[in-house]
């Protein structure tokens, strides 16, 4: 693999060192971030890895970034913009220093997350920068585990540290450690995390100064420049040799944890020559509540959604050189650009995974129109995460306070050529995972009943996306009952979509049963939700629970969406998934219009009825006329203008009348959201080409933002 | 190359031939210490330490060797990190005196690994194992040397054959056929654990030991001494 120099410019370092130089410091920045996991104590850190680890040039751009928590990385500069804007005279900056932050503000990530940046210096002279980030399981606020679900402003938020000169010429400065250790619920993890990125800036700084050494100065300085300037060359390259266009998506974030108000993120992209424009700016208002993205984390989640879904074939991921190829359009006051003090703390998993939905989906239109790069695009994966925190005391009184990552099992999006990755994870987040359930059950007093892959989770289409994970939890021998909170959107409507006629995936979810854990066993994780033993709590999309013993408590992830018409599957790929466990028997009649009978003759106990399902396949396609044209709103992608033809037949697609529509309620696939009343607000529109009935398109419909009931 | 003489150990296919054949006779072993306080459990980290070094002494008193000398170690972590690092217990008892000392001596090691200052203050210390290393030093092991065992296998404890006479040979327990310069030959294979010491073999032969196959060339002769096999040229 070899960074192709751009095509006019030259690198002002010979081949082989640029070489060199560029993967001996992603080498660092990896160790680095191992280091933290090595020295951590947290398992959000030493399993889920919710971490990672960065360097910049001299003038604070990220040239390399490690590939964790790659969201944590990808807008720090602001972080050093700020320092250099702000603090270069007073208290200035120098060799050994270190400033430490959790300011959403400055960082562009959340409360929970801190990040620690270095200078560094060689003979004085400041030659790069280096940075970690770990997200710590508490840092204070009302609520344990620091999601202030409820909280009206960042003033009932964890309450953030500015960024401080926390190391002084290598010195801990252990009045600062003890002014950020003292907000939280654990600081001895709190203060293991601290010492290692202290240890993994030192280490990022030592490792780069001694390639100046071997390499020379300005081979490693050079190489950074270098890096930049080649990457940027090559991804105009590949943006100039697409279509021009614009495209539209909306996303939708539900409930701010005060009310459950609709919180539209609205993208038009727009590419010109090489040049994307991202504009945001008719998103929703900013909420009251802890959903709204600082712009700064509106920049990290473009940047971490273009990585992965543009810098294919070999481009290095360069978040500098991706930046410059991007104009981001914000309003200030709105969720995608939230002004001092609104609340912030969950910005990232609510606003921010619909900026990368929606980004996501643009992208996929614009790669459409190539033929040669169609095969690198992608359905959205799972959008938002059922996250829960807990805190309590366990059976010996002792406290504990933390996330938990199971949420990190969504389901990915299919690919053109292929199906989604089942419990994927995050998009923007390669390295991360979730914690072993021994490790959590050790570290907290909680006992997993199941945890497995969630059959139907993935969005219909010709390539299924990628299943989600689910899981069952019940407090054990604890103190007391369990504190929790969850939250998640995508669980009145389904947020992670599909493309070309393949469907969302069911939506995210929760479910609380009361006084269960005798009764719900781990065949139940492949469940029927009427099967559910009891009366089934479905809380809010946030909402803080109170869980006894006895009680189980229920997270279920979203998968990714689907590619292309599902009635289109082969019935063979189909009752493969069926002997998988991914897809139910009564998932593949009703998704795929497969029909299945049982057969004990058969080694799965099921085989497909060819006539029925012809017949039953033949009976949807017609069931596509009987909604008419689709309803008001953008389809296909396109915005304003109708530019297209049916893939399958050739038809025009000039107008709405062009195509047909078939409209659902929201939880047609995930019958408890029904409960909830907001989901009511929700339909889908399956879209269909009106001459050859081929599904195109599947689009969630709002009636209003407004709180139901 | 002016090799005169070729060592084979017992265990040729896993360590190095000098390294095997002159290496100390350890015996390493731990138990899990998770449960405990390194401060408040110390009468029990105490019994463990020495039921461990009193195993270590039997296993090694076996094997006939001399005094060996051990060490007592201490895994140990800051709470719930993955990885444990281990330092050394002074002479039992292990009382309040020793765990400060075991304690004091972990924070200071830590920081020469992770770097100054980074042996936190706000973090509980965490005992995770104990361990014991016995050490029996095998001094004049190496071959020909005076004092080496005196059987094939006497670096293997409670096997192999006693010494024989020298120069004895014992009959091949089945034979295989191989090429040779040029020639397929119908040759002895020989088991190594029937073999007395002091037996010679000339090639071509084979000499089947647990984990390889020793093969005696037609030009070489195979001399079964004290704890290891010898070729050399006939």
């Amino acid at each position: 693999m070899s960074a192709r120099p751009a095509s006019t410019a030259r690198s002002p370092v010979d081949p082989v060192s640029f070489e060199i130089v560029r993967r001996r410091l992603a080498a660092i920045s990896d160790e680095a971030a191992i280091t933290v996991m090595r020295i951590s104590g947290s398992q959000v850190v030493t399993e889920a890895a919710d971490l990672n680890a960065v360097i910049c040039n001299r003038g604070g751009e990220i040239v390399v970034s490690a590939l964790y928590m790659l969201v944590h990385t990808c807008a720090l500069n602001g972080l050093i913009r700020f320092l250099v804007e702000e603090y270069v005279d007073n208290p200035g900056f120098g060799p050994g220093d270190m400033f430490l932050t959790n300011d959403p503000y400055v960082t562009g990530l959340h409360q929970p997350d801190a990040v620690l940046v270095a200078p560094i210096y060689r003979d004085g002279q400041l030659i790069a920068w280096c940075g970690t980030t770990v997200h710590e399981s508490d840092v204070g606020g009302p609520v344990p585990g620091s999601i202030a679900v409820g909280s009206r402003s960042i003033y009932d938020e964890p309450i953030p540290m500015a960024p401080v000169r926390i190391v002084e010429s290598g010195r801990i400065r252990r009045d600062l450690e003890r002014e950020y250790l003292i907000r939280s619920r654990t600081p001895e993890l709190n203060s293991l995390d601290l010492l290692g990125q202290v240890a993994a800036n030192r280490l990022q700084t030592e490792q780069v100064l001694a390639l100046c050494e071997r390499y020379g100065e300005e081979a490693v300085t050079g190489t950074m420049d270098w890096l930049i300037e080649s990457t940027e060359a090559r991804l105009r390259e590949r943006l100039e040799a697409l279509p021009d266009g614009r495209w539209y998506h909306v996303g939708y974030v539900e409930h701010d944890g005060i009310e459950d108000r609709v919180y539209p993120v609205r993208l038009t992209m727009t590419k010109t020559g090489g040049h994307l424009d991202l504009d945001y700016t008719e998103s929703a208002d900013q909420a009251p509540g802890l959903i709204n993205c600082p712009v700064d984390l509106t920049r990290a989640f473009v940047l971490a959604t273009l990585l992965p879904l543009l810098g294919f074939d070999q481009v290095p991921w360069v978040p500098a050189a991706f930046e410059r190829v991007v104009t981001l359009r914000t309003l200030p006051g709105t969720v995608t650009h939230a002004t001092w003090p609104a609340g912030v703390s969950l910005g990232g998993t609510s606003t921010g995974h619909e900026v990368r939905t929606t980004l996501n989906a643009c992208l996929a239109r614009m790669l459409d129109q190539s033929p040669d790069d169609r095969r690198y695009i992608l359905a959205s994966s799972m959008s938002s995460a059922p996250g829960q925190t807990i805190a309590g005391r366990r059976h010996d009184g002792s406290t504990y306070a933390s996330m938990l990552l199971d949420a990190q099992l969504g389901g990915g999006g299919a690919r053109i050529g292929a199906n989604g990755p089942d419990t994927f994870g995050l998009l923007h987040s390669p390295g991360g995972a979730c914690a072993n359930v021994e490790v959590n059950e050790a570290n907290f007093p909680i006992r997993y009943l199941w945890r497995a892959e969630r059959v139907d989770s993935g969005g219909p289409g010709t390539r299924r996306g990628g299943v989600g994970g689910c899981h069952a939890l019940t407090p054990h021998r604890s103190t007391g009952p369990v504190e929790m909170t969850v939250w998640a959107h995508g669980i009145e409507q389904p947020a992670a979509t599909g493309l070309f006629g393949g469907e969302a995936a069911t939506p995210n979810a929760f479910i609380v049963l009361r006084n269960a854990a005798g009764v719900v066993g781990p065949a139940m994780a492949h469940f029927d939700p009427s099967l559910l033993p009891g009366p089934a709590e479905v809380p809010e999309p946030k909402e803080r629970l109170t869980v006894g013993p006895g009680d189980v408590v229920l997270s279920l992830c979203s998968g990714g969406g689907g590619i292309g018409d599902p009635l289109d599957r082969p019935a063979d790929l189909v009752m493969a998934d069926v002997r998988e466990g991914l897809v139910s028997p009564q998932g593949a009649a009703r998704d795929y219009g497969v029909a299945l009978v049982a057969d004990g003759d058969c080694p799965d106990g099921w085989r497909v009825e060819e006539r029925a399902t012809a017949a039953l396949r033949r009976r949807r396609r017609q069931q596509r006329r009987v909604g008419g044209e689709p309803g008001p709103g953008p389809v296909l992608g396109m915005a304003g203008t109708w530019s297209a033809a049916c893939p399958r037949c050739g038809t025009a697609l000039d107008g709405p009348s062009s195509l047909v529509a078939e409209r659902l309620p929201a939880p047609y696939r995930w019958t408890p959201a029904a409960e909830l009343a907001g989901t009511g607000r929700f339909s889908v529109e399956r879209v269909a080409c009106a001459a050859c009935l081929t599904q195109l398109d599947s689009v969630v419909r709002l009636t209003t933002v407004a709180p139901a009931g | 190359m002016s090799i005169r003489d070729v060592y084979i150990p017992y265990v040729a296919s896993v360590f190095s031939a000098y390294g095997a054949a002159t290496s100390d006779l350890v015996v390493r072993s731990d138990a899990e210490a998770r449960r405990l306080d390194l401060h408040r459990d110390t009468g029990q980290i105490d019994a463990m330490l020495r039921q461990l070094e009193t195993q270590a002494r039997a296993t090694l008193a076996e094997s006939g060797g001399r005094r060996a000398t051990v060490e007592l170690r201490a895994g140990m972590r800051f709470m719930r990190q993955v990885h444990e690092y281990v330092v050394t217990v002074g002479a039992l008892p292990f009382d309040a005196a020793a765990a400060e000392a075991v304690e004091a001596r972990f924070r200071q090691e830590y920081e020469t690994v992770v770097g100054t200052g980074s042996a936190s203050t706000d973090a509980r210390v965490e005992l995770v194992s104990v361990s014991i290393e016995a050490r029996l030093a095998l001094g004049g092991t190496e071959p020909g040397a005076e004092g080496a065992p005196t059987s094939w296998a006497a670096g293997r404890p409670g096997t192999g054959p006693t010494a024989g006479s020298p120069g004895a040979s014992s009959p091949p327990t089945t034979e295989r056929r191989a090429w040779f310069d040029g020639e397929l030959r119908t040759c002895p294979v020989h088991q190594v654990d029937v073999l007395p010491g002091g037996a010679t073999i000339d090639g071509p032969a084979f000499v089947d030991l647990p984990t390889t196959t020793v093969v005696v060339y037609p030009e070489l002769r195979l001399v079964v001494e004290p704890g290891y096999l010898r070729l050399t040229a006939r």
